[in-house]
Order: C-alpha cells, then structure tokens, then sequence
C-alpha cells in the first residue's frame, strides 16, 4: 500500500511528475492493515505537517531565495478509492451499515432517493465521534462506537484544518479509467439507453436485501429456465416478491 | 540531512547548503570519471538497473578504460589513479552524488502493525509491546527472525517501513531551478463561475491558517504557501499474481 501526496500549487501539466510527486513511505504486504492499524504509519507523516502548519519550517537556502525563506504546507484533499479514503479518515467501510461518508444514510435505507431526507454528517460531530473512540478503554467501547457512528479514529484528524467531510474525493483513475462511475450507472442502477424506465423518481418494488437472498435468486433462475412445476416448490413470500419484481400485481 | 530546531523554538530549521554542491565539480574528478559516475547513476536510478548489474556495468568500464589507456600508451600517473579511482559498487557512487533521500526507518509488527523506531538493533523490542486499547493484552509477536549466514546466526527485523522525510522533500523540490517559480505564482478562484482547475473551487480558500487569517492569503512576504493533496491505494508488486 503506497501513500504519497501530489502538490496542487503545480500546474496540472507538472504536479503529477513522478519527480514532483511525493512518495511518504509504502506499508509492508502481504496484507493491508485493517481500519486504525494503519494510523501508525500516518503518524510521521502527520508530525511533519502539523509543524510545517503551525510554526512553518524555514529553508536556510532555496533556489530562488539564497538567503532562506519559511513554508507552510497542508493537506486539502483525500483523493483515493472508497476503501482507502473511508480508511483513511476514520470511516468505515462503504459496505458496512454507516457507509456513507456524506450522510446518515443506513444501509436498509440505501434505496431512499429523497435527497431531503439525508442527514449530513458535520466535522465537529466527526471528530468528538472519533476523540471518543480514541479515548475508550477497550476494545468493546471501541466496537460500540464505531458500530452506532460508523466512526473511528484517524491519526489526519490531529491536524486541526482537515475536514473530513469535505475534503474525501474519489480519484478520476477509479472513477473514470477503471469504469467506477459506468458500472454504477449500468450495473448498479440499470440505467440504459434502450430501456424505458422512467424519469428515475421512482425504485424497484422489492428491496435489495430480498433480490439478493439465495431463495430470490433461485426462483428468478427457475423463472427464466426452469419449469412451472419447479417454481410452484418455492414459498409463496418468495413468489410473491418475485411477482412484484417482475411488475406483476399481487393481490394481498 | 542535518536538521536542527531553531533555538527560540519557533520552527523547524533545516540546512540545504548539500543540495548546491556539485561533487562532480571538484578538481580530483576527471571528465572521465565524471562521465562513469552520471551513467551509472541514471542507469540505477532512471533505467532501474539493479546494483548488481551496475556492478557489471562498472567492471565493463573500468575494463574499456585500461583498454584506452593501454591503446594510446599513456603510462602516466594520472592515468592510472583514473583507472583505480571507478569504483566497483554503484552505492559508492549514489552516496557521492547525494541521490538517497533521507528516510526514517521504522520496524514494523507483522501482527499488529505497530511501528517502532530502528536505530541499531538493539533499539527496539524483541516482542511486540502495543496495545490497541488500556485494557487488551499486549501484542506479543516477534519483531524479527534469526538468520544463519556463514556459520553466524544474526537477527533482523521480519518487516520494515521506510518513511521519507517531507521537510528534506520540499527542501529539494525548492533546490531545483524553476519549482517555486511554478509553485509560488498568485492563486484565485475563477471570477465568471465557470470552474476549470482545482484553484477555482472555493474549498481551498476556506482552510483557516494558524495565524487566524486564511492559509491561502498573501499577507507574509516570501513565505511559501503550499496545499497537498494526499493519495493511498493498494498495489501488487507482482502485478496480477495470486501471489501479491
């Protein structure tokens, strides 16, 4: 796993160099630390910046200033995959009951459009969320914590201007080379050209929970290949949502 | 790298005098010699020839040299201290030309991931000490493993982390001619709405300085302002192997 920064004061034509690139360090395999195990290699990191933010670092000689000249630098965004931001801000994963970064949203509730009805999560939240964890004596609280908010505590948030709201982007390789945002709109919405579905106000009838159980998934194989004897063995629950999915009226 | 804390304690002070010497510059160093040093140094570093191989590549040239010498009956003394003076490991010649950065050396908990601070080897357990919480036991897993070599067992470290020092970083970015004249110019955001690079989004002017005015303001004279932006991701070393 490599960290490394890119420095955004360079034109975008240079700043993604290697030579202009920073590599900070690249965390032994075979495998990935799990959650806050990472935190231990972001703590030099972040002792460098929070003095490069706070009292600055001075150069006894640059190339364009002989004689020396202070610097400031910080961290203004966190362009990663999903694992590796939610990682690396002290979130969860984007597959656990909190996996939304921006909102409250729950997982059972994934399918909720109304964008008026999702909570924003606030920095200050986050990190009284995070302190807590970081401060509980033992495992267990840290367990509860995490579970409730979704939260757990990340070395970043020592430095006092990160807001980990804000500043978690998905990077355009992901998104866009490796076809993130495609298989969203294709896979995960169905959204299709040639099919007739609407103006996207409306969600599908059964729930995702349902569609993937291996029961539902069974009875749509045996709908598609199957014969009719077959599909009558299914229990009527399963029929019934599997009637409802295929936009067939059920009478209760 | 010397690094020292200034002595009011107002900040980090680090000396860049090294990166403006020129090794290859000094009397004692032939062009020759001066030619050997920069080819080996960008086949190591840019064409990632091993050590090993510029190893070979060293042999090959000090052979080529005592060939030229031989050729053109040159027996003098300068000639033959040039043919003595290639050195035979390309780390000989990474060190004299300065181009390791300096990086802190962490031993790392294969278990926990715990990272501990290698200066010698004594200079860290020999069993894992952390704890991720007061109250949960302590890791407990070796930090390194013996090996046997020559008839002599030596212990060292099972996983390491190297991390490179960001100040000696930005310190060399701003030795290089050019970089802060790229990195320093005046940044605003767009005035018609219409956003094209990163520096017309809003967000970055918003982040509070230390000093109560915003980071990105020009109220300290030659004082360099920089924003990052920090990336992680998961690699396999042996590309796409069940083995990575």
């Amino acid at each position: 796993m490599a960290l490394y920064m890119v420095c955004l004061n360079l034109p975008p034509e240079e700043c993604c160099k290697s030579e202009n690139m920073f590599l900070a360090g690249i965390i032994p395999g075979p495998n990935e630390p799990s959650k806050e195990e990472i935190n231990q290699f972001f703590m030099p990191l972040v002792d460098n910046l929070l003095e490069s933010y706070t009292n600055g670092v001075f150069y006894s000689h640059t190339w364009k200033y002989p004689s020396g000249r202070k610097t400031r630098s910080v961290i203004a965004l966190f362009i990663c995959d999903l694992p590796a931001a939610h990682q690396a801000l002290g979130f969860t994963g984007h597959q656990s009951t909190n996996f939304c970064s921006y909102c409250k949203l729950q997982l059972n509730d994934i399918d909720n459009l109304n964008v008026g009805r999702w909570v924003s999560h606030t920095c200050k939240e986050h990190r009284e969320v995070a302190l807590k964890w970081h401060n509980a004596e033992s495992e267990a609280q840290h367990d509860i914590i995490t579970k409730k908010h979704g939260v757990h505590y990340s070395e970043f948030l020592s430095l006092p201007y990160v807001n980990p709201i804000q500043s978690l982007c998905v990077d355009s390789m992901h998104a866009f080379f490796l076809r993130i945002l495609l298989y969203h709109c294709q896979e995960i919405w169905g959204m299709d050209i040639g099919t007739n579905d609407g103006d996207g106000t409306s969600s599908d009838p059964v729930s995702p929970e349902i569609k993937l159980s291996p029961d539902f998934q069974r009875a749509f194989l045996m709908l598609c290949t199957g014969t009719l004897q077959a599909l009558q063995k299914f229990k009527k629950w399963t029929l019934t949502n599997l009637a409802k999915d295929q936009g067939l009226w059920v009478k209760a | 790298m010397l690094s020292l804390r200034w002595a009011s304690g107002l900040c980090w002070f680090e000396t860049l005098a090294h990166h403006f010497e020129k090794p290859l510059f000094s009397p004692d160093v032939q062009p020759v010699l001066a030619a050997v040093y920069i080819l080996v140094a960008v086949m190591h570093t840019v064409a990632e020839l091993s050590l090993r191989d510029c190893r070979q590549l060293l042999v090959s040239l000090c052979f080529l040299v005592n060939l030229m010498i031989e050729d053109v009956h040159s027996s003098n003394s300068q000639s033959k201290f040039l043919a003595k003076s290639i050195p035979l490991d390309a780390c000989t010649i990474i060190k004299r030309l300065d181009l390791n950065p300096s990086h802190k050396v962490f031993v790392t908990c294969p278990e926990c991931y715990a990272c501990y601070l290698d200066r010698g080897p004594d200079s860290y357990p020999e069993l894992c000490t952390s704890k991720c919480s007061p109250t949960q036991q302590i890791c407990g897993h070796h930090l390194h493993k013996a090996h046997t070599a020559l008839g002599h067992q030596y212990y060292c470290p099972i996983s390491h982390f190297f991390y490179h020092d960001f100040h000696e970083w930005l310190g060399q970015m701003l030795c290089r001619p050019g970089m802060e004249d790229m990195m320093d110019h005046d940044q605003s955001p767009s005035s018609d709405g219409v956003m094209e690079d990163i520096w017309d989004a809003p967000g970055l002017y918003e982040i509070p300085g230390a000093d109560d005015h915003p980071f990105i303001c020009n109220c300290v004279e030659n004082e360099g302002r920089y924003i990052f932006s920090f990336n992680m991701d998961g690699f396999n070393p042996f590309q796409l192997k069940q083995a990575g």
